[in-house]
């Protein structure tokens, strides 16, 4: 409790955007854009990078108008990139073009925030779902990442960097076969370069949200089986609230961060030899989700085994 | 009073699973399997009385197969599922172990991205194609077979040097406990392997270029390749979910179970908690 209790006074306040320049990928949208907001509104230069230009115009606006009331509004540089972030030099094109409206300088923070799922019954989605998802949930923020930490490396800026996963890295259940791993993929990227990148003096941080209602989210639902829905439950919260949280979790200079106290009490639990964030609280949360863990296991495979009927497969000696 | 029902669940739930595999006479079929924990899990399942896709001397009525193909391409796996299944009237593997993977441990600044697609290919991709097809065919044939991924310790923690490596291995962590649940639907049963450091082939082409202190933090502890098929085995056997090859691995799976089954809910809670104070 004591070594906790001094872990929380060191690491209060670690995170001053003012005057930082803060790069969003995925940011005319949903999580990103308000990040975008709530960056401008605490005095920092905001590069937002997406594909579509029209959104990206329109998210300026509001990035713009959320910064009037700082006092250093007149020097803020806010910026829009267009590029498609799942290939590579894209990334870097983008990385480049953001740089440049800042004197070559590599952005101080990089939020790695793009992504997409298409949920769906695991035998029945074409392959080229899994690929694109896993392309740009994890290379998308690879080739960003890969990038910036290196030029913050050569141009000793000891920067930040953010990956935005999900509490579908954490764990997994019927339908997100296709984005899970992705998600998982990108704790796993997470977890390294928190180790890795003390060589530099770059921190790391990861996000687990639990569901937002995005723009996103209203797509997924189109092909989200019922399983899924039932199993997830119709808890969401607003980019706003998960962008707060996210905001809050970075200042307290955690490493793995949640939105709620489900993912909260998921992320505890998963812990593993990565860092806790307050090691007395998660024990306890830890604790607690043992005891609750298998029932809900046993009530999510509950739902799958009596809902066998609602997804038929045609026998192999039918198929033409 | 948690306590004791922790303890009295978990002795009713091992008898109940024990012996829950059963290889012989069975179709097992092994990616990867032509050296290190691959060809050590066919051997073994060979010698349990199975037919097995690795290339051996034929045994009485069991029929062992070698099959040659790129798998990180995914119409080469399909073709190998085809040619594997066409030796048995078309029916599906009964028993799919997906072993096939690398890593190449480097400095993440210094990778080229390359490395980063390909590990992700084979490691990830190359699993998933059989996987998918494999699950698609043991439904509509009414199989109801098994699902055997090889992860890593590093799908479950990471550290320097393994950034190209530990995120397709937490890929398949992610793909085991998706399918866990899902395969229900079809009376498949999933398992994820996290093996500790193997002596195989690959790890020896890995120690050329891993970075000093990677090799410092991982140590020098590894098991042989035969040990770690026995391991899997026994975890199978077991009905274990989630199998680790020894104390340190079983200590980071009981810290890192979130939702996911523990082995043995008593030992995992204990394992845990002596996780957290390490």
């Amino acid at each position: 409790m004591t070594n906790t209790l001094v872990n929380k006074l060191l690491r209060r306040n670690k995170f001053q955007p003012k005057g930082k320049h803060v790069y969003i990928t995925g940011g005319s949208k949903g999580l990103g854009k308000e990040f975008a907001k709530l960056m401008a509104s605490k005095g920092a230069h905001v590069t937002i990078c997406a594909r579509g230009k029209g959104d990206l115009d329109l998210a300026l606006e509001e990035i713009k108008e959320a910064a009037q009331s700082c006092e250093n509004y007149e020097n803020l540089k806010f910026n829009v990139v267009s590029a498609d972030l799942s290939k590579h030099d894209e990334s870097i094109r983008a990385l480049d073009e953001a740089s440049s409206k800042h004197d070559g300088r590599v952005p101080d923070v990089i939020i790695c925030n793009a992504g997409f799922a298409i949920p769906g019954v695991f035998i029945e989605r074409p392959m080229e779902e899994f690929e694109k998802t896993m392309q740009l949930n994890y290379f998308g923020a690879l080739y960003t990442i890969h990038e910036a930490a290196k030029r913050m490396a050569q141009q000793g800026v000891k920067g930040k960097i953010v990956i935005i996963s999900s509490v579908a890295g954490l764990c997994g259940f019927m339908g997100f076969t296709s984005y899970a791993p992705t998600k998982h993929a990108l704790r796993g990227l997470a977890e390294c370069l928190r180790h890795e990148l003390i060589l530099y003096d770059i921190s790391v941080h990861c996000y687990f949200a639990g569901t937002i209602d995005t723009p996103g989210y209203k797509e997924e639902m189109k092909t989200k089986p019922k399983i899924t829905k039932d199993i997830e439950g119709d808890d969401k919260m607003s980019p706003k609230e998960a962008a707060k949280a996210l905001y809050k979790g970075i200042c307290k200079g955690n490493f793995f961060i949640t939105s709620d106290i489900i993912g909260d009490a998921i992320r505890a639990s998963t812990l593993g030899i990565s860092p806790s964030n307050n090691a007395f609280l998660d024990a306890l949360l830890c604790g607690i989700t043992w005891v609750v863990t298998k029932p809900v296991r046993w009530y999510f495979d509950k739902m799958v085994r009596d809902n066998k009927a609602d997804y038929p497969v045609v026998p192999a000696d039918k198929i033409n | 009073m948690i306590f004791i029902l922790l303890l009295g669940n978990s002795l009713f739930t091992e008898i109940l699973k024990r012996d829950k595999f059963c290889p012989k006479g069975k179709h097992v079929y092994i990616t990867g399997g032509s050296s290190g924990l691959g060809k050590e899990i066919a051997k073994l399942m060979a010698s349990k009385g199975a037919h097995a896709a690795r290339s051996r001397e034929d045994h009485e009525n069991l029929k062992f197969t070698a099959i040659f193909a790129d798998l990180t391409d995914y119409d080469e796996s399909i073709r190998a599922l085809n040619e594997a299944s066409s030796k048995h009237n078309g029916r599906v593997p009964e028993i799919i172990f997906c072993c096939a993977g690398f890593s190449l441990p480097r400095i993440f600044i210094e990778q080229p991205i390359k490395e980063f697609e390909k590990t992700m290919q084979l490691n990830y991709f190359g699993t998933l194609y059989t996987v998918h097809e494999a699950v698609k065919r043991m439904a509509q044939q009414n199989v109801k077979g098994k699902i055997v991924l090889v992860s890593s310790l590093l799908g479950l923690c990471g550290f320097i040097g393994y950034s190209s490596y530990a995120p397709t291995k937490h890929a398949i962590k992610g793909l085991v406990e998706c399918l866990r649940n899902e395969l229900i639907l079809y009376g498949i049963s999933v398992h994820g392997y996290f093996a500790g450091t193997i002596d195989t082939p690959g790890y020896h082409e890995e120690m050329k270029i891993k970075p000093k202190v990677t090799h410092d933090i991982e140590g020098d502890s590894k098991v042989t390749s035969e040990h770690a098929a026995k391991s899997l085995y026994n975890g199978l056997c077991k009905g274990n979910v989630f199998i680790t090859t020894d104390i340190v691995g079983d200590a980071i799976r009981a810290s890192s179970l979130g939702i996911s089954q523990a082995n043995n809910a008593f030992y995992d809670a204990i394992l845990c908690f002596i996780a957290w104070v390490g």
